[in-house]
């Protein structure tokens, strides 16, 4: 019985590999049909994709009944179907649709796009052919071949003929090993330092090669913008230069994100339009002249025009586009060639050609074309010398993408002026903010004081003084209203205290931030952990924010998170108080306008603080409060405690 | 009973003097600082000091700092703290010691003549008197997962009383309840906690204490960054 079956394994081995092999094959023509597919229409790509699955799955099947290889499918689940709002509509982040089909479509796309499994299938497609089909069609053409070669040499046929009977099990497993490396689900496994290494490098190289075609683009936009100056400047320069704004803040950003080099926003604010004069008309000058506007939409676009002409960013912008396409001609086209020449034509193309050959008998090679360039390569074959010079390119990618980032900085960066001017906006709107918070303030507690204890003292004199009118004729009653009056007394006490809370909390006063952020984490209803790692005292107005700050933070956490533990960090370095409050609720928090983080920030505004939220579906909510701030009088104070109280 | 006062505001010295001298108790030196309190119990051995939390020259929490030097040079002394507020981070480091002997009350209470007499006799015999917006921030501040969320609300009013320094007569008249039901519910209480049931009124406020200030599920496993 297990014989039998071992012998049926030999025996159909063979045949299947000439299957697997053909189903190889089949992945490139397919690879190309998706890619063409996935462009030539709106609906096509997710089409394309989806039912380009179909060869990876049935790849998988095989694996698992051929190979003994278990591949589990690796694609996240499909979005679910839009469902329409209450009122009609169908939302899309912050678009809307009156039919599901967009979207649908758009979700759908998402979730093709962002699918790792989608660029594994691809790349296994293309792979395949080359280590898949080898594999599967080693003991087949092993077989084949030794047959073929039976008639001229016997001992030899015969041997090869066995050896491919007898490895064909063995490859198949391994053939299905390699199908589980890309069409298995990817294991998040952290990669080495010299695999991160190399891996920035390679990334370093594709991005080098995009920079070329980007600096493309913005030779486009430089062009754009000097035509439609010289035809139309107003109606149609400006809306030129707004498009190429937002293609260099993209790449300002790109540029920040690829080597680190962080490029600020130099431009001005668009300037607000004068009021209309009593016709209706708008008057705008321009230095020592002016001009007269009858409509909103002309004086809209004047408007607009000076305020680009007028910022010299705009043309700091244009020279740096002019300037894109030569720096990336001396700084990128080196690598670039060596990395697209490298790996494109010398591997790819020169294992194509090998690969062709091998099944066609035609013995046509790209060597004589590529080397007749480079004679002194020829005695080194041609995949390993395009491969060294591919590394070399991606080598260097990481310094010359640094250097055009310190280039581009140079005119893409705000001037010396721009950033004094961007301050003294900054500092204008938050001394408004800190005046009117100010101002709102006083007011709440003249009110407080008002309506609360001030009532209440009226409230407690008129008694006291019925009291001692009575006091002769009915004493019992006078007494009565004398426990009605402490009482009162008691009320407006109470009063004062909570509105005293409300200005300076005073354990904040007596015992500074450390002690009254743990009085807070005490008070509240969680399990709250307090961390300190301050050196000192900050400045009493940043202590009242903070203490504010982490209160509204550890309310929002019991409230509305739900959740049970939080943890709260403080600490000083390099100039800088961070504060994080992070809980385990479930997350998904925003901070909305008007809502509590909303005042946070405000009141953050007025020190340079910043708040940062990180509050991702199922948690945990991450809440930074970072102030640029000194310490004062060194006295030391590290800790960590809920429960004990301190020495 | 004789007595030291610590309290900066001249107004509220006379008062509280003229308060106790009525309730025939003996004001033995009346002072405005920590150090001169120090001082004046060092000179006069009283049975108990009534201290002021902000006290010059710092105007800050001196008044803590002199109770618990005090308490560190004589373990036990009775102090009786006051203070415009109350918070728990005090209340923690009054009791750190375990001792009794300790009351904290907000200055309204003074206003109830009888009850505040009461609490300072309390403190002198070295039993306890804290605040009820002290016990109400206690219980304030445990989370759901705490044993105390497992209390029906009769249980948490005789707990906070309890946590007051009342015994088990004063709790049952505050409540209109038996002394017999009163008892049943502080056994309840005790079993929930998981603390170990006492007679002696003041060892049992004590362990109330330190099982609301220490007894906290420990946030030691907190998944944070």
């Amino acid at each position: 019985m297990e014989r039998g079956r071992r012998f049926v394994g030999y025996t159909s081995a063979p045949l299947r590999g000439v299957a697997l092999a053909g189903l190889a094959l089949l992945g490139l023509p397919l690879l190309v049909v998706i890619f063409v597919g996935a462009h030539a229409g709106l609906p096509s790509p997710v089409f394309f994709v989806e039912q380009g699955r179909r060869l990876p799955a049935l790849a998988r099947r095989l694996a698992a009944r051929w190979g003994g290889v278990e591949i589990a499918s690796p694609y996240r689940p499909a979005p679910p179907p839009p469902v329409r709002d209450p009122d009609g509509w169908y939302r899309d982040g912050d678009a809307l649709f009156r039919s599901a089909f967009l979207p649908d479509y758009l979700a759908r796309l998402g979730w093709i796009a962002r699918d790792p499994a989608t660029a594994r299938d691809l790349s296994w497609m293309m792979l395949n052919p080359l280590v898949g089909g080898v594999l599967a069609g080693l003991a087949p053409a092993l077989i084949g071949g030794g047959l073929t070669a039976l008639w001229f040499h016997r001992p030899a046929g015969a041997a090869a003929m066995l050896l491919g009977l007898a490895l064909g099990p063995r490859l198949l497993r391994l053939h299905a090993r390699w199908t589980r490396v890309l069409l298995a689900p990817s294991s998040r496994r952290v990669p080495g330092r010299v695999a991160e290494a190399i891996g920035a490098r390679v990334v370093a190289g594709a991005r080098l090669c995009a920079s070329v075609a980007l600096s493309g683009v913005a030779m486009v936009f430089a062009v754009a913008q000097v035509v439609t100056i010289g035809l139309m400047p107003v109606r149609l320069w400006p809306e030129t230069v707004l498009g190429s704004r937002r293609f260099v803040s993209w790449r300002r950003a790109r540029i920040g994100e690829w080597t680190g080099v962080r490029i600020a926003e130099p431009y001005h604010p668009e300037p607000p339009l004068p009021d209309p004069e009593p016709d209706g008309s708008y008057r705008l000058g321009w230095g020592p002249i002016g001009t007269v506007y009858q409509t909103r939409g002309a004086a809209v676009r004047a408007r607009r025009f000076g305020w680009m002409v007028g910022d010299r960013a705009s043309w700091r912008d244009l020279a740096w586009s002019f300037l894109e396409v030569p720096v990336a001609a001396v700084l990128f086209t080196g690598p670039a060639v060596l990395i697209v020449g490298g790996l494109g034509v010398m591997c790819w193309l020169w294992l194509w050609t090998e690969a062709l050959g091998l099944l066609t008998g035609l013995t046509w090679s790209p060597d004589d074309l590529l080397y007749a360039a480079v004679p002194a390569w020829s005695s080194v074959p041609a995949p390993v010398a395009g491969l060294v010079a591919a590394a070399f390119g991606m080598a260097v990618a990481p310094a010359l993408l640094r250097c055009h980032a310190l280039l581009s900085r140079s005119l893409l960066g705000p001037t010396r002026a721009a950033l004094l001017t961007s301050r003294v906006d900054t500092l204008t709107s938050s001394r408004a903010q800190i005046r009117d918070a100010q101002a709102a303030e006083l007011r709440r507690i003249e009110r407080d004081l008002h309506d609360g204890a001030q009532a209440r003292w009226v409230a407690v004199g008129m008694t006291l003084g019925t009291a001692e009118g009575l006091f002769d004729q009915d004493p019992e009653a006078a007494k009565a209203m004398i426990a009605g009056a402490k009482d009162m007394s008691v009320l407006a006490l109470g009063e004062l205290r909570e509105l005293i809370q409300g200005i300076h909390p005073p354990v904040l006063a007596d015992r500074g931030l450390a002690d009254a952020v743990r009085t807070l984490a005490m008070d509240a209803p969680l399990e709250a952990e307090v961390r300190v790692r301050l050196s000192g005292r900050v400045a009493a107005p940043i202590e009242a924010a903070v203490y504010f700050a982490v209160s509204e933070l550890l309310t929002n956490a019991a409230k509305h998170a739900a959740a049970s533990r939080v943890l709260v960090e403080l600490r000083h370095a390099d100039g800088m108080l961070t504060v994080t409050v992070t809980d385990d609720g479930p997350g998904g928090a925003v901070a909305r306008r008007g809502g509590g983080l909303h005042g946070i920030r405000r009141r953050l505004d007025g020190f340079d603080g910043v708040l940062i939220l990180s509050s991702p579906e199922g948690g945990p909510t991450v809440a930074t409060l970072e102030i640029p701030c000194a310490l004062s009088s060194p006295r030391t104070s590290t800790s960590s405690e809920k429960g004990s109280p301190t020495s | 009973m004789r007595v030291v006062l610590a309290e900066d505001v001249y107004l509220l010295r006379e008062g509280l003097t003229h308060l106790l001298r009525a309730h025939g108790i003996e004001i033995v030196a009346a002072v405005d600082t920590g150090e001169e309190l120090l001082d004046a119990l060092a000179r006069h051995q009283p049975d108990v000091a009534i201290v002021d939390v902000r006290l010059p020259p710092s105007y800050t929490d001196e008044g803590v700092q002199a109770a618990i030097e005090a308490r560190t040079r004589h373990p036990g002394f009775p102090v009786l703290v006051l203070s415009q507020y109350v918070e728990q981070i005090y209340a923690r480091e009054l009791l750190a010691d375990g001792a009794g002997g300790v009351g904290y009350l907000l200055k309204d209470r003074v206003f109830d003549t009888g009850h505040f007499v009461d609490a300072l006799r309390r403190v002198a015999a070295g039993g306890t008197a804290m605040d009820p917006q002290v016990i109400a921030k206690l219980l304030g501040g445990t989370s759901p997962l705490h044993p105390v969320a497992s209390l029906s609300p009769r249980e948490r009013e005789v707990l906070q009383l309890m946590a007051q320094g009342r015994s088990n007569a004063a709790i049952a008249g505050q409540l209109n309840i038996s002394e017999g039901t009163g008892g049943k519910h502080i056994a309840a209480i005790f079993a929930k906690l998981g603390l170990e049931a006492t007679d002696d009124t003041n060892r049992r406020v004590l362990a109330v204490l330190a099982f609301l200030n220490h007894a906290r599920p420990g946030p030691s496993d907190f998944a944070g960054p």
